[in-house]
């Protein structure tokens, strides 16, 4: 018995070891093969290969099928949905949202992948991973699928254009609000859902080098909640508790840490010696805005991420990428956004009690509750 | 079979034997070896290690206090349901679903009634329809479980992805808000006493009188009894007469009857029906049912240990966060250290008594 098991233990202890050589290899092939550069710097233009490949029309006539993926469920989303629909409604395709149940990878990859496999005609998606997407992208495109990213990039793979918020530098436009609001220098907190989001770390590090020879001091690192509001709640309250009357102003990371500053700050009885920064326009934040319980809401343009996507994935079947990007120009600069280097810059608003009233009514013309 | 603990303690008895200690020391003894008296015995040591900390004045402010108060309040409503179904060997993993879904069914009847109602009449009327689905649900639970021998895991498993995407599909995915209720709105964020040197949140008062029916059930009615005895051999009580179904109807029952409560509660403290709530709550749940010293096996357990586990972890939370730097990568650390402790304590106890 005792030989068996030896013999056993040898075998599994030259399996592991084979298997940790070939995924060494493997591995060690993969990096080199990867382009270098921080992918938290920004995108990067796709491969010129990938995109000559698109740049005669794929499907001139008949039906369009289009996948819009998302990272997972959120009101953020709403909007994006509205838009999608309008351009689908417009230009008679099949455009169809789809989430995975938790916001996870493994998930995501998922449910691209059963889309490459039914041979859609175009894939637009917000990845959670940005570099472990990359391959899965690339998948697809090696098959023939035009692929857009939005709201996050994958700026190593072969993706066509990505279209949404460049969120270092809508972190920066938060922190030079900051730096408006609190004009003599103070301490802030931030709070966030997670900080291993790239959009979080980006928005962040623009904050922080916003505010960088102003006065403004961090407290601490951000508080994280995992995405449960509860305790988002929470961990305000224990921030007001930790650090009471030395905190000057909050910043709410996610569109959830808004609303949850404004109910603790406001039970807490210190709004008006604090200032309050946050990102994204859910319907409490809306309402607190014109209210005057938030200072300053750094909104995105979801609405604007499903409209681009869909209309550019349709155009680039009908006509091919380079005239698909030209058809798009008038609608692009009407909006005030451009493409540079395969990415389309949504840019971000900046609301304030101030305007909040105008930009709520421009938001409930199109039928929306949220931004 | 074991029985509640207030029954094999032999409370009551009044008489003593020549040479036997005198009941009360017997009392004390059991009072001071129960689980509940260790949890409260952590806290202590918890609350007195904050003294010495940089956060320590901090930590006793009124405010916090309040917090974690409030927060306890939220948690151990639920965490009671949860106890009453592990103390009958089964378990709820559907709280954390329900809450959502009942969140957004309380934010969205209130609106519905409210075009025809006072609010006065709307709040209650909401709240009532919202507790009486969650009934239904549990009573689905409980006869699943019972009728067709499914494993409650399962059943309640499937039911929390169910819920969760109910949830989602009531508003489209998105949140419900009920700003415009502040009476709904002080059900989880108001204050009674407020102004006196003892304030008491909303939560911790719906929570003792929840706490207080829960315990007076488990250790001084029949009912009580049935719970412990179908945990601890539901054939043996079967064999006795009890009708099991009802007792599990009662148990599922109230679980999602206090699941609902703690939706209607959350949704009152985010100001909204939210699909997205109380993601993972039936863990904390469970988690708060083990340190209270409720047994996964069933047979044990004690509304007031859940009520106790639920202020251990609130504390924990509040110490991290007022203490650490990263208080969120410790987070899970501390808090899977406290369980797997808890457990090994009930391990050790179970040993001993056996």
């Amino acid at each position: 018995m005792r030989t068996h098991y030896g013999r056993a233990l040898l075998a599994t202890g030259w399996l592991i070891v084979c298997a940790s050589l070939v995924g060494g290899g493997c591995r060690a092939r993969q990096e080199a093969a990867a382009p270098s550069g921080d992918a938290a710097t920004g995108a990067t233009a796709p491969t010129a290969e990938a995109s000559r490949a698109f740049d005669q029309p794929r499907k001139a006539s008949g039906p369009i099928r289009l996948r819009i993926i998302t990272n997972g469920d959120s009101p953020f989303w709403e909007p994006m949905r509205r838009g999608m629909e309008e351009v689908r409604d417009e230009l008679q395709c099949e455009a169809i949202r789809q989430a995975p149940a938790r916001s996870e990878h493994i998930a995501q990859k998922a449910i691209f992948e059963a889309a490459i496999a039914a041979g859609v005609d175009g894939i637009a998606v917000s990845p959670i991973e940005a570099d472990a997407f990359a391959s899965v992208i690339d998948q697809a495109i090696d098959a023939g699928i035009p692929v857009l990213t939005f709201d996050s990039d994958s700026a190593r793979s072969q993706r066509l254009v990505y279209i949404g918020t460049n969120n270092y530098e809508a972190g920066r436009v938060a922190g030079k609000e900051a730096v408006r609001l609190l004009p003599n220098g103070g301490r802030m907190v931030a709070f966030v859902g997670t900080m291993s989001a790239q959009n979080a770390r980006d928005r962040y590090r623009g904050f922080l080098d916003a505010i960088q020879g102003h006065g403004i001091e961090m407290l601490q690192a951000p508080f994280e909640d995992d995405q449960d509001k509860a305790r988002a709640q929470r961990n305000v309250a224990d921030a007001i508790t930790r650090y009471g009357d030395q905190i000057d102003g909050f910043l709410g990371l996610y569109s959830y840490n808004g609303p949850a500053i404004a109910a603790e700050v406001t039970r807490a009885g210190i709004r008006s010696r604090v200032k309050i920064v946050c990102f994204d326009g859910e319907p409490l934040t809306l309402s607190n805005l014109e209210r005057g319980l938030v200072d300053v809401a750094v909104v995105q343009k979801p609405y604007q991420f499903g409209r681009l996507c869909t209309r550019l994935l349709y155009l680039i079947n009908r006509r091919g990428l380079p005239a698909a990007l030209e058809a798009m120009k008038p609608e692009l600069d009407a909006l005030g956004m451009r493409v540079q280097d395969g990415v389309i810059d949504t840019g971000v608003e900046v609301i304030t009690p101030a305007n909040a009233g105008p930009f709520i009514q421009r938001l409930r013309e199109k039928g929306l509750e949220s931004t | 079979m074991s029985l509640p603990e207030s029954e094999s303690r032999g409370l009551g008895t009044g008489r003593s034997t020549p040479g036997a200690p005198s009941p009360w020391r017997l009392w004390i003894r059991r009072i001071v070896g129960s689980r509940e008296a260790s949890v409260v015995a952590v806290v202590l040591i918890l609350s007195c290690a904050m003294l010495f900390t940089e956060a320590g004045p901090r930590f006793f402010t009124q405010a916090n206090i309040q917090n974690i108060l409030r927060q306890t309040g939220l948690l151990a409503v639920f965490s009671v349901g949860e106890t009453l179904v592990i103390i009958t060997g089964g378990i709820d993993l559907s709280l954390g679903s329900l809450i959502a879904f009942s969140g957004m069914l309380v934010a969205m009847s209130v609106r519905f009634f409210s075009q025809w109602l006072e609010p006065a009449a709307a709040i209650p009327l909401a709240i009532l329809v919202t507790l009486g689905v969650a009934f239904a649900i549990g009573c689905i639970h409980a006869t699943l479980i019972h009728y067709l021998r499914l494993p409650p895991f399962v059943v309640t498993l499937a039911s929390l992805l169910i819920l969760r995407s109910n949830a989602a599909m009531m508003n489209d995915q998105l949140p419900i808000t009920i700003e415009g209720f502040p009476a709904l709105l002080w059900l989880a964020n108001g204050t009674l006493f407020e102004g006196t040197p003892v304030p008491v949140p909303v939560p911790l008062a719906v929570l003792a009188v929840i706490g207080t029916a829960a315990a007076i059930l488990l250790t001084r009615t029949r009912v009580g009894r049935y719970l412990y005895s179908v945990g601890s051999n539901e054939a043996a009580t079967r064999l006795s007469g009890v009708n099991v179904y009802k007792v599990k109807l009662f148990a599922y029952g109230m679980s999602a009857v206090l699941g609902g409560l703690a939706g209607v509660m959350y949704a009152s403290f985010g100001q909204q029906g939210d699909p997205r709530a109380g993601a993972a709550y039936e863990l904390d749940a469970v988690a708060a049912s083990v340190v209270g010293g409720a047994s996964l096996a069933g047979g044990q357990g004690s509304a007031l240990g859940a009520c106790l586990g639920a202020l251990l972890l609130h504390l924990i939370f509040s110490a991290i966060n007022l203490t650490l730097a990263r208080p969120d990568i410790w987070r899970g650390t501390v808090v899977g250290g406290v369980l797997l402790f808890a457990v090994l304590v009930t391990a050790l106890q179970q040993r001993r008594s056996s």
